[in-house]
């Protein structure tokens, strides 16, 4: 369908260089984090990687080394078999001690390090400016990543791992090599370092076969998305041809990637032949062989047991160097990551309280004053000069076209985001000096998008980890008309709600979902309600008695809110009507229908049919 | 009863064993059908690999120690080790071959071929099963990374089968070395599949009670950063709530992992002790002793020993974890079988009577269905559509007015002894369905965008258009009232959709998105146009706007629509009220009005607030 930008992909998909010394920095980071979310664990993880492989070394080389020695030798049996059953017992603890890390241990560690560090950016999470959700790049780049943070802690664990497997078996086998035959050495570092070559060599192929392969795949990913998820089987079942040109282009995406493929196919080849056969098979099997059989049967200096426990030592040590040379990169690799949980955790909200005051006990009087926002300073303003007040006990409704800056309007009186000049003030003072959370805790808000949670219908409406006033809550769910659906309800307010859990839990319709978070608004203790299209998922009959219910709510609160469907708001003490980020007219219903402007338009518009 | 029920589960047991063997051969048939260079080529890099494996173990350091302590030529030893690299260089050059060249390519094949099925498929089955969660999600596990799963599956059975060819021969040479050493065979089977086994089943078994938690911690971490909760959790104390069951589930995590620790710690050492240390060491003290004690073993064969016992165990505890993955995969492989092998109830390439153009006539004689066989959405419903006019569908939420669209659509078929629809008087079961759908030009609420031009979202990959395909769509386009917004675009009607793949994709509001799939139903010159709730997210004016431009398009159609806002439901030709899957009124609006039932009560419920207040409503009526 649409032509790929493969340029500007592959721009984006390059590397991000960070320093040696940011680096060392992150990872050192969470290392920290992960010894401190369980300190004993963390000892124990690291002394059985040592366990592991200095165990390996130990009776696997040494100990054969030393058997060999003795059947070449003709040591007494006598003490062989003491020696092996002391062997064998060592071998006893070690498994002992094996199973507790692994079956134990470490699964205990993962569940309390990924704690630990999710809980840190759960914190952060739920602080940050909610600026930066619409900000995709952002977003993408930072909140979705750290969500995957779990990945971190995995591969962090596994850095430490391989770090110790590295070190133990360099230095064990280095050891050993330097006592027994230095020379050996010359092979297995021209084996590594030719192995090193011709595996650098290939990752860039294979990297720039990734990128080349990388837009085509990602149609293919969107191709099968549309098959298979849910939302699009209505769509492709009514209209059959839309997924003719999906096929063609699933066609030919997989031609290209057989392309890409092909055309590197030769060299991949060649350069895996080269790093197994010749930095490899040939080195061992070929060259030091005939080194070890030159040492043993030529020069008789090596006596036929080193000779078979050097060949097949030999492997050890350059395993012990290939782990060290893939040491940097990956840590390079898992600093990148690390760094952007970093940055998500350091980043600063710009929405905190100035001054921290407390809030005034009565209702007060709410007042934009020459508020003008805009979300980024490529866009244009979403509002402009915006003058209103919200007197207490009033009733306000906003209404106007579609992407009038009604939904904005409350985002700014919720403080989810600050004008960008001009104030809100409360009781006179700007509200950016009151407490933060203690101000949000004023107002009772239900957004069009609202969620229900994985939890009982009474959390759900509480939405805190605390039981319900019980009165509030009768109160709550009869004015949101969620009462009916309640009594039916077996398990009452104890259901649980959503699937997520629980295969027997309740799955509300639409327009019970949109009750129930409306009854959140009315449970809550709060000065002000803002209802933002409560009633768009209902039908007549409900949307009716919803509209009851807030005028009765109104009675105690200050209310605003915001609807497409005038004949809600027509009651309303004092309606704005948007335009484009304006108040372009405002007044009562009767003042505006008198004044013949946009707003009687619209009236007519809606009205005209019921008439 | 105890005996019963073990007798049961173990036959459960052999069932899976059974199945598992099915479906793997079913993955070799498969691949074999889509590339058999790739199941060739495969089997014998396997075989050649574990027979080079046990040459360099059995052989090559043997023949070496022999000719040493034979004393023979050291030319001879140099020459031996040469043939031997030379060979293995065609090896190698084969194994690099199959892995580089023959992999990564047929690879793709087997992907093309494969998802072609499968999407042909998805594409082919009714829509209930979208809507079913246990063959969705059996639809779901198969598909994801089934091509991989397939080729590994394959690879696997070859791996398994020269395993054991490999370590065959080697237990053969040792027990000519020494024929009491065939004992050592058994530690590493009893190891792996005895302790590994039941340790495997206990880890399966920690792992689905731990599931619940699991999925609890998953949801958390969902909601945290999900945008469409971001308000919500700024605005209330749910983080509480969030961050309690966080912290549970992880206390239940780590007494699940309390509850298991001995059980697996002795099964895991078991495993250990048993797989590598009884036949490691063991055949080294015992090989020790033959050599000091018995003197019955040279130290060549000592040698030898030694790396023979690492083949033939490794070769055991391979298989073990490679049959562990083969059954692994085998249920995977059981749902993608069952997928593409399922029968469909509606089939959509379902070849039948090619209906006529020009509908006459579209009736419910005594439909009943329902999503779940105890909950009947529609009961008994029977009604008469007739000529060129436009139906409205009301009702309360849930009254069953999508399902009769879904119904109409042959998405799903009537219950089998619920009744019949026929359109122009033959049961639309009997037509082509293909050509049936074809009757219809849809508008849902629940529309999707596709990732592509303006122009394609409104053609949909339709073909032969009658007249210029830019014309049509700039026109419906411009029905829809949008076409002023999508000529602000640069590139106008050519303008890509969504960020999908391209950077510069255009991203619309909900109201103008809604309206692009309006404009698809103008655009397609289908007989029957069917609306619903097309102007939920649009604002009065634009709602209103649009209902006149959907008014007006069904002069020359047949439309069924379904609206919220009775005021755009006035100037149907027909209005059928719903109430619980039930036709409860049916009429005009004025015959509506005058009945003075539901519908009229819920008419004036919505106007209640529209109407002028009562003294203006008096003097226009004198006015009048």
């Amino acid at each position: 369908m649409s032509k790929i930008n493969v340029k500007k992909q592959n721009e984006k998909e390059k590397k991000v260089k960070i320093s040696f010394a940011d680096n060392l920095k992150h990872n050192w980071f969470m290392i920290k984090i992960l010894c401190s979310s369980a300190p004993f664990c963390f000892i124990m993880m690291c002394l059985d990687a040592i366990r592991w492989h200095g165990m390996s070394f130990i009776g696997g080389t040494v100990w054969m080394s030393f058997l060999i020695h003795s059947v070449e030798f003709g040591e007494d049996f006598g003490r062989v078999l003491k020696l092996s059953v002391f062997m064998f017992i060592i071998w006893a603890l070690s498994a002992i001690w094996s199973g507790f890390n692994h079956e134990y241990i470490g699964n205990v560690y993962r569940a309390k390090a990924n704690k630990k560090l999710r809980l840190m950016l759960y914190e952060k999470a739920r602080s940050l400016d909610l600026a930066c959700y619409d900000d995709p790049e952002y977003y993408n780049e930072f909140v979705l990543s750290v969500s995957e943070s779990s990945n971190a802690v995995d591969r962090t664990i596994q850095l430490i791992d391989l770090t110790i497997t590295g070190l133990v078996m360099f230095f064990a086998y280095g050891a050993f090599f330097l006592v027994k035959d230095p020379v050996s050495l010359a092979f297995v570092t021209a084996s590594f370092i030719l192995r090193i070559l011709f595996m650098k060599a290939m990752s860039k192929v294979q990297f720039k076969a990734k990128l080349a392969e990388n837009p085509h795949e990602r149609k293919l990913k969107y191709i099968h998305r549309v098959f298979y998820l849910k939302d699009y089987a209505k769509e492709l079942r009514l209209n059959k041809n839309t997924t003719k040109g999906l096929f063609k282009d699933f066609d030919a995406s997989n031609s290209d990637i057989l392309e890409v493929r092909r055309k590197i196919a030769k060299r991949k080849w060649g350069l895996d032949f080269f790093s197994g056969y010749v930095a490899t098979d040939l080195i061992f099997d070929g060259l030091y062989m005939i080194y070890l059989v030159f040492m043993t049967a030529v020069r008789a200096v090596m006596s036929f047991g080193s000779m078979f426990v050097l060949y097949n030592s030999v492997w050890g040590m350059r395993r012990g160097m290939m782990v060290l040379s893939e040491l940097l990169p990956k840590a390079m690799e898992n600093a990148l990551y690390i760094g952007k949980i970093r940055s998500f955790l350091n980043y600063e909200t710009k929405i905190t309280s100035r001054e921290n005051l407390p809030l005034p006990s009565e209702i007060k009087a709410i007042c934009f004053e020459n508020v003008c926002f805009r979300y980024n300073e490529k866009q244009d303003y979403i509002l402009k000069n915006i003058n209103l007040t919200i007197n207490p006990m009033d009733k306000i409704a906003l209404v106007g076209y579609n992407g009038a800056g009604k939904t904005t309007l409350v985002k700014l009186l919720m403080r989810l985001y600050d004008p960008v000049e001009g104030r809100i003030t409360l009781d006179g003072v700007d509200i950016r000096d009151f407490a933060l959370e203690s101000y949000r805790e004023r107002i009772g808000t239900i957004f069009q998008d609202y969620c229900i949670y994985a939890a009982t219908v009474e959390e759900n409406v509480v939405m805190d980890n605390t039981h319900a006033d019980s009165d509030a809550f009768g109160k709550a769910m009869k004015l949101s008309g969620f009462k009916t659906r309640l009594e039916e309800m077996p398990l009452g307010a104890d259901t649980q709600l959503t699937r997520e859990f629980d295969d027997e839990g309740t799955d509300l319709s639409g327009g019970e979902s949109q009750k129930l978070a409306t009854a959140r608004v009315f449970y809550k203790p709060s000065h002000l309600i803002i209802l933002d299209e409560p009633s768009s998922a209902l039908d007549p009959i409900a949307e009716y008695q919803m509209n009851r219910s807030m005028n009765k709510a109104a009675n105690e609160k200050s209310v605003v809110f915001i609807s497409h469907r005038l004949s809600t708001t027509k009651d309303a003490d004092k309606i704005f009507m948007l335009r484009k980020g304006e108040i372009i007219e405002q007044g009562t219903h009767g003042e505006l229908l008198d004044l013949g402007g946009k707003y009687a338009d619209m009236w007519q518009a809606q009205a005209s049919k019921y008439v | 009863m105890k005996q019963n029920k073990k007798e049961k589960i173990k036959k459960e047991k052999e069932v899976t064993i059974r199945q598992a063997a099915l479906n793997t051969l079913y993955s070799i048939k498969l691949l074999w059908t889509i590339s058999r260079r790739r199941v060739v080529y495969v089997a014998l890099k396997q075989l050649l690999g574990h027979l080079a494996w046990m040459f360099f173990s059995v052989f090559f350091i043997r023949h070496i120690a022999e000719s040493i302590q034979n004393k023979a030529p050291v030319e001879h030893i140099f020459a031996y080790i040469g043939i031997v690299c030379f060979a293995n260089l065609f090896l190698m050059l084969f194994d690099s071959y199959v892995n580089h060249v023959i992999k990564p390519l047929d690879d793709i094949k087997v992907y093309k071929k494969l998802y072609q099925d499968i999407y042909r498929k998805a594409e082919n089955v009714e829509l209930s099963c979208y809507e079913d969660s246990t063959f969705y999600d059996k639809y779901t596990m198969a598909v994801d990374g089934a091509a991989d799963k397939i080729t590994e599956t394959s690879e696997l059975l070859f791996t398994i089968f020269s395993a054991l060819i490999a370590s065959v021969i080697t237990y053969y040479f040792m027990f000519q070395i020494d024929k009491r050493m065939i004992i050592f065979v058994i530690a590493p089977i009893l190891g792996n599949f005895v302790f590994g086994a039941i340790l495997n089943k206990s880890r399966f078994k920690m792992y689905k009670e731990n599931t619940p938690y699991a999925r609890r911690t998953e949801y958390v971490n969902r909601v945290m950063y999900l945008s469409d909760y971001a308000k919500e959790m700024r605005l209330s104390k749910i983080y509480n709530l969030l961050q309690h069951t966080y912290e549970t589930a992880t206390e239940n995590t780590v007494n699940i992992c309390k509850k298991f620790r001995l059980k697996n710690i002795i099964l895991s050492f078991g495993q250990v002790y048993f797989s590598y240390t009884i036949i490691f060491e063991g055949i080294m003290v015992f090989g020790a002793y033959c050599a000091l004690s018995e003197k019955s073993m040279s130290l060549s064969e000592y040698a030898i020993i030694t790396s023979m016992m690492g083949l033939a165990s490794w070769a055991i505890i391979n298989t073990a974890n490679n049959l562990l993955k083969c059954s692994q995969n085998g249920l995977l492989l059981h749902n993608l079988r069952s997928f593409l092998l399922y029968e469909e109830k509606i089939p959509e390439d379902y070849d039948g009577i090619m209906p006529d153009s020009e509908i006459k006539s579209i009736e419910f004689k005594n439909v009943s269905f329902g999503y779940k066989p105890d909950t009947p959405v529609i009961k008994n419903l029977s009604f008469a559509l007739t000529g060129k006019s436009s139906i409205a569908l009301v009702g309360h939420n849930g009254a069953g007015k999508s399902t009769i669209i879904k119904l109409l659509f042959r998405l799903y078929d009537p219950n089998p002894d619920g009744g019949e629809i026929l359109l122009n008087g033959i049961n639309i079961k009997e037509y082509n369905l293909k050509a049936y759908r074809a009757l219809f030009a849809a508008a849902f609420q629940d529309y999707k965008i596709f990732a592509g031009s303006v122009k394609e979202n409104v053609l949909l990959g339709r073909e032969n258009i009658q007249g210029e395909p830019d014309e049509i769509v700039r026109h419906a386009l411009t029905r829809a009232r949008v076409m002023e917004k999508i000529e602000s675009l640069p590139n106008g009607i050519e303008s890509i959709l969504t960020k999908e793949f391209d950077e510069e994709g255009q991203v619309l509001s909900g109201g103008e998105f809604q309206k692009i799939v309006v404009a698809r139903a103008f655009a397609n010159p289908a007989p029957i146009k069917v609306f619903d709730e097309p102007s939920s997210a649009l604002d009065p004016i634009a709602e209103y706007e649009l209902f006149e431009s959907i008014i007006e398009e069904s002069k020359d159609n047949f439309m069924l629509f379904i609206s919220h806002r009775l005021s755009s439901v006035k100037n149907a030709d027909e209005v059928l009220m719903l109430e619980n899957g039930e036709i409860i009124e049916r009429g005009t609006h004025i015959e509506l009005m005058a009945l003075n039932g539901k519908y009229a009560d819920m008419f004036t419920k919505q106007a209640k607030n529209y109407q002028p207040d009562e003294a203006s409503l008096e003097s226009e009526e004198v006015a009048v």
